[in-house]
């Protein structure tokens, strides 16, 4: 009996030991990165983000040499999924999607937000812009921009424009707007842009701001007017339809962006590395084919220091909004 | 049985008093412009009012309720062990990984709850655990973590 | 008819081998994924988005469309084997499925969800092709004032689904509508009752709640006492439903997948709310509604072709509005731009095979579902014989992975204890997790509605009642309450007389 037990006894150490050996070695034999690499989504599966992550993130993968694996952790308008990211260790192998409604807006207008844009984040570079558009129906008596700021201005209160959430871009567009154009148009926040976009249609709001992809095929159906873009420059396949900018709102134009972050401590040469592969990744042909087909997602590539310069520009922004907002203490 | 059901309604009664007092401190606003506070303290209210109700329907009844006794004593540790095995299993999944915490929660469980001898509560630990993490790790590829065994 | 040629060209489509394996791979993933509590399809939809770029377009819709039916299969697996609903949906078919597996019916409650299901989908599948675009446009016209007045009706229902006492059940509705309340107020941004919790941020998962009241209150119960007794009935007395049991489900199929369709067009509303009303209704037209949660096969009949047909319905707006009404629907969508189909009102015109190739391959996964699932029947029954000293902790871990998954968080297996916990006392001291659910799945929809309403008209009232479709839901909500005020009344002199 003691034999016997004496033989499992050493088997089993065996045993373990060969897996150690076994683990080690696989981390020895390649570079950074040696594991599977999470990237956390901080919204739900099948939002724009998740979207676009999911689209592209083989290509990335091929030229970072590694495995992406995309994790989604909704909540909170990006904040659960975006703290939870800074919270980890900063070895490289969680990163996140880095969003500039969770980084730039939340901290303004949510309370108790748990980490601060500036201190906490290694940004690695900024991706995409999405683009927004302001509508109406195709029924709608206004045919432009200037007129529904004429109407707004004798009527105040009386338009209502359906947006995603409070303290969302579109809402915080909506209010930039109202302030730049001294007007005073509603907002009814929605769960999504879909329903936002299902409102406008049935006649419950007169405007609707939300992203093109949300509203796309209805434009294409022509049951939907897109008024204005809200984004960097004019749109290659509406070549014939403003931007906010270029009409005086360039201060409301702001849309939310994506890029790639750390949690702070990040080392320079996984940035560096990280930097490269999506540069490579954005400039594949097959790659920007594919984004351009996702619709109103404008690759605008950038550095992770300019990323962070302009969040923290748009930030002092928003303050000054902040009073504006009903029910913010 | 009476006394229990007075409690029951005595504690719901409590806590609507606190969901009222907390949704006051939200804001309540006015009734064509409801605060974040309006929706739970209207709530809140009418649960006070069903627990009120409860109660006295309960105390002015006169008659004994039928005694539900049993003959076996409820095994309190059962349940004690099983809210804290699925507790420890929460805590440490993160730094210990799927394979080891599944692994020692279904022997634990095995062993304690209706005691198996270490043989089968080990064995059956070890084939769930594996075979838990092929369906899931692998199969299915949801990305439980793997702490500190690294797979 | 037009139509026939349509479907005609559809079939060609679908019938197409590379199609045909499509679907039957999507379904059967989807079957997977439904048995799997806290997995819905959008976690094996979002999984396979990458993949679907190699796939030409008409076979990813095929593919995703086999999923999501799938899940609605395979969820009720769970619900009734081991009272874990695995979807959301499913938790109805928990209430007298659960009930009918304990007294050795397992094989007759999966057999029928089966079979209810596959009737939801065909029926639902016709209506779709006929009344698609006329009904789209009709739902266009629920607005925020149309919500909350359904959203009332829904909660008047409740009155007839409390088992025992009303009082009990009400308490449970606030306590819903209270939990309903944590987290961030969608509409002013303000967290409520998060007391600095990110977990509390985004609210209490409904997974994680129905997970605890349900499975994990069910293991706590049967651990108290020793197992000497049986938990299961195992003495299988034949697989599928006999003769009587299938005379009593036709009603119950036909209404449910009615049900089912026409509250799953309107977007947004949830796959629950059908199966409530569904289950609700076949109480109330039933002979003997007291003994609805002991193992009445109308109770699971009903709700599972609701909410099969509920899912087939969800498609309707997202197919020819080309607007997502939910995570499951958002991926199809975006899979599909990928490819540059656009839905909307153009796809049939644009991609006629994309449609027609979708509701011809909707039917022949119906009948993959249906030839994958009643021989499963026998392998699920055989699960029940596994000593329950063994088969609870397996339950457990089930639970415990299911809530985890949802959102990589492990406080959500701690949520899901606490209701466990609560699930547990809540049995002990008589009170139903039912109108708990309802509430917490209609509480937070009809405060959005009541919010949005009030911006919408400025602060006046008058607006529930100006517009007719809100008006007509009020005042049946209104008709609903004041009945059973009498019924109630002789209820509560009923509770008055005898014991509780």
């Amino acid at each position: 009996m003691r034999k016997k037990i004496c033989m499992k006894k050493s088997f089993g150490i065996f045993f373990i030991m060969t897996i150690l050996i076994f683990c080690i070695n696989i981390s020895f034999s390649q570079d950074y990165p040696k594991s599977p690499v999470q990237i956390v989504i901080p919204f739900g599966p099948g939002g724009l983000t998740d979207i676009f992550w999911r689209s592209i993130s083989e290509y990335i993968g091929q030229n970072i040499k590694g495995t992406i694996v995309l994790v989604n952790k909704p909540g909170g308008g990006g904040v659960v999924g975006t703290s939870f990211a800074l919270n980890s260790k900063p070895d490289g192998y969680t990163l996140f999607s880095a969003n500039s409604d969770p980084l730039s807006m939340s901290p303004v207008f949510t309370p108790n937000v748990p980490y601060h844009p500036d201190k906490d984040v290694t940004y690695i570079a900024k991706l995409t812009t999405f683009a927004f558009t302001f509508s109406v129906r195709s029924d709608s008596q206004f045919k432009s921009l200037e007129e529904v700021v004429e109407f707004a201005k004798t009527n105040p209160k009386k338009l209502k424009c359906s947006v995603m959430g409070i303290g969302s871009t579109p809402h915080i567009i909506l209010e930039l707007f109202n302030r730049d154009a001294k007007v005073a148009i509603t907002p009814i926040p929605f769960d999504s842009g879909g329903e936002a976009v299902t409102n406008l249609l049935g006649g419950h709001t007169d405007l609707c701001i939300t992203s093109l992809s949300s509203i796309k095929s209805q434009f294409l159906a022509k049951k939907v007017r897109i008024l204005a873009f809200i984004s960097p420059k004019r749109l290659k396949e509406h070549p014939d339809i403003p931007t906010f900018a270029e009409k005086g709102y360039k201060k409301a134009s702001i849309a939310t962006d994506v890029g790639l972050a750390g949690p702070k401590g990040l080392s320079s040469s996984i940035v560096n590395k990280w930097y490269e592969a999506l540069e490579k990744t954005l400039k594949d042909p097959k790659v920007v084919e594919i984004i351009d087909k996702l619709g109103g997602v404008v690759i605008d590539f950038k550095s992770g220091d300019e990323y962070k310069k302009q969040l923290l520009t748009n930030m002092e922004m928003f303050k000054e909004i902040v009073p504006t907002l009903p029910f913010k203490k | 049985m009476k006394r229990i059901i007075i409690y029951c309604n005595i504690f719901w009664l409590l806590f609507a008093i606190l969901t009222c007092i907390e949704s006051y401190r939200l804001k309540l606003g006015e009734i064509n412009h409801p605060g974040p506070g309006f929706f739970p303290f209207g709530a809140g209210l009418v649960m006070i009012i069903l627990s009120l109700m409860g109660l006295f329907i309960t105390i002015t009844k006169k008659e004994e309720f039928r005694e539900v006794s049993s003959e076996e004593k409820i095994r309190w540790w059962n349940i004690i062990i099983i809210i804290g095995a699925i507790s420890g299993y929460a805590f440490s999944l993160d730094r210990v990984g799927f394979l080891i915490n599944t692994f020692l929660f279904i022997t634990l469980l095995l062993k304690v709850i209706e005691p198996q001898s270490w043989k089968k509560s080990i064995i059956g630990g070890v084939i769930t655990a594996i075979a838990a993490n092929f369906v899931f790790n692998v199969v299915f590829r949801v990305q439980i973590p793997s702490g500190i065994l690294g797979f | 008819m037009e139509v026939l040629q349509h479907l005609n060209f559809g079939f060609s489509v679908a019938l197409q081998p590379i199609n045909l394996i499509y679907c039957f791979i999507g379904v059967l993933i989807g079957t997977l994924v439904g048995v799997l509590p806290g997995v819905g399809p959008s976690a094996a939809l979002s999984l396979l988005l990458p993949v679907t770029f190699y796939v030409p377009p008409v076979s990813t819709i095929i593919l995703l469309a086999g999923i999501t039916y799938g899940a609605m299969y395979g969820g009720s697996t769970t619900s009734i084997l081991v009272n874990i609903p695995g979807e959301a949906a499913s938790v109805v078919t928990c209430l007298d499925g659960y009930q009918m597996a304990r007294k050795g019916r397992a094989g007759a409650a999966l057999g029928i969800s089966a079979i209810g299901s596959f009737f939801a989908g065909t029926i639902t599948i016709f209506l779709l092709i006929f009344l698609a675009p006329p009904l789209a446009n009709f739902a266009l016209k629920f607005g925020p004032p149309e919500y909350f007045s359904l959203m009332v009706l829904g909660l008047s229902i409740m009155v007839y689904l409390a088992k025992g006492s009303i009082i009990n059940a009400l308490i449970m509705v606030c306590f819903g509508l209270i939990i309903g309340c944590i987290g961030l107020d969608q509409i002013t941004g303000v967290p409520r009752f998060v007391y600095k919790s990110i977990t509390l941020m985004d609210g209490i998962g409904l997974v994680q709640v129905v997970i605890g009241l349900f499975g994990v209150s069910e293991v706590l119960i049967n651990v108290e006492k020793s197992f000497k007794r049986e938990i299961f009935d195992t003495r299988v007395k034949g697989l599928l439903p006999n003769k009587e049991e299938w005379k009593r489900s036709i009603g119950p199929i036909g209404r449910g997948s009615l049900i089912g369709f026409f509250l799953g067009i309107i977007p947004g509303m949830s796959v629950v709310i059908p199966t409530f009303v569904s289950y609700v209704l076949e109480k109330k037209l039933s002979r003997s509604p007291e003994k609805f949660g002991t193992g009445m096969i109308e109770g699971v009949a009903g709700p599972e072709s609701a909410n099969n047909a509920a899912s087939t319905a969800v498609l309707v707006p997202t197919l020819s509005l080309g607007i997502p009404t939910g995570a499951s629907t958002a991926l199809l969508l975006g899979a599909l731009m990928i490819h540059g189909i656009r839905p909307g009102p153009l796809l049939i015109k644009e991609s006629p095979d994309v449609f027609w190739g979708l509701i011809a391959s909707l039917y022949i996964g119906n009948i993959m579902l249906i030839v994958l699932n009643l021989p499963l029947i026998g392998l699920w029954v055989k699960i029940l014989k596994v000593p329950y000293h063994y088969l609870f902790s397996l339950i457990l871990l089930l639970c415990i992975i299911g809530s985890y998954i949802t959102n990589n968080n492990f406080y959500d297996i701690i949520i899901m204890l606490t209701f466990g916990i609560i699930g547990y006392l809540m049995k002990k001291f008589n009170y139903e997790a039912a109108p708990l659910v309802l509430a917490l799945v209609l509480g937070p929809m009809m405060e959005k509605a009541f919010q949005r309403s009030l911006m919408m008209s400025e602060g006046g009232f008058r607006i529930f009642f100006e517009r007719s479709i809100s008006a007509t839901f009020l005042i049946l909500a209104l008709l609903i309450l004041i009945s059973p005020i009498f019924l109630g009344k002789r209820r509560l002199k009923e509770e008055l007389k005898s014991g509780d």
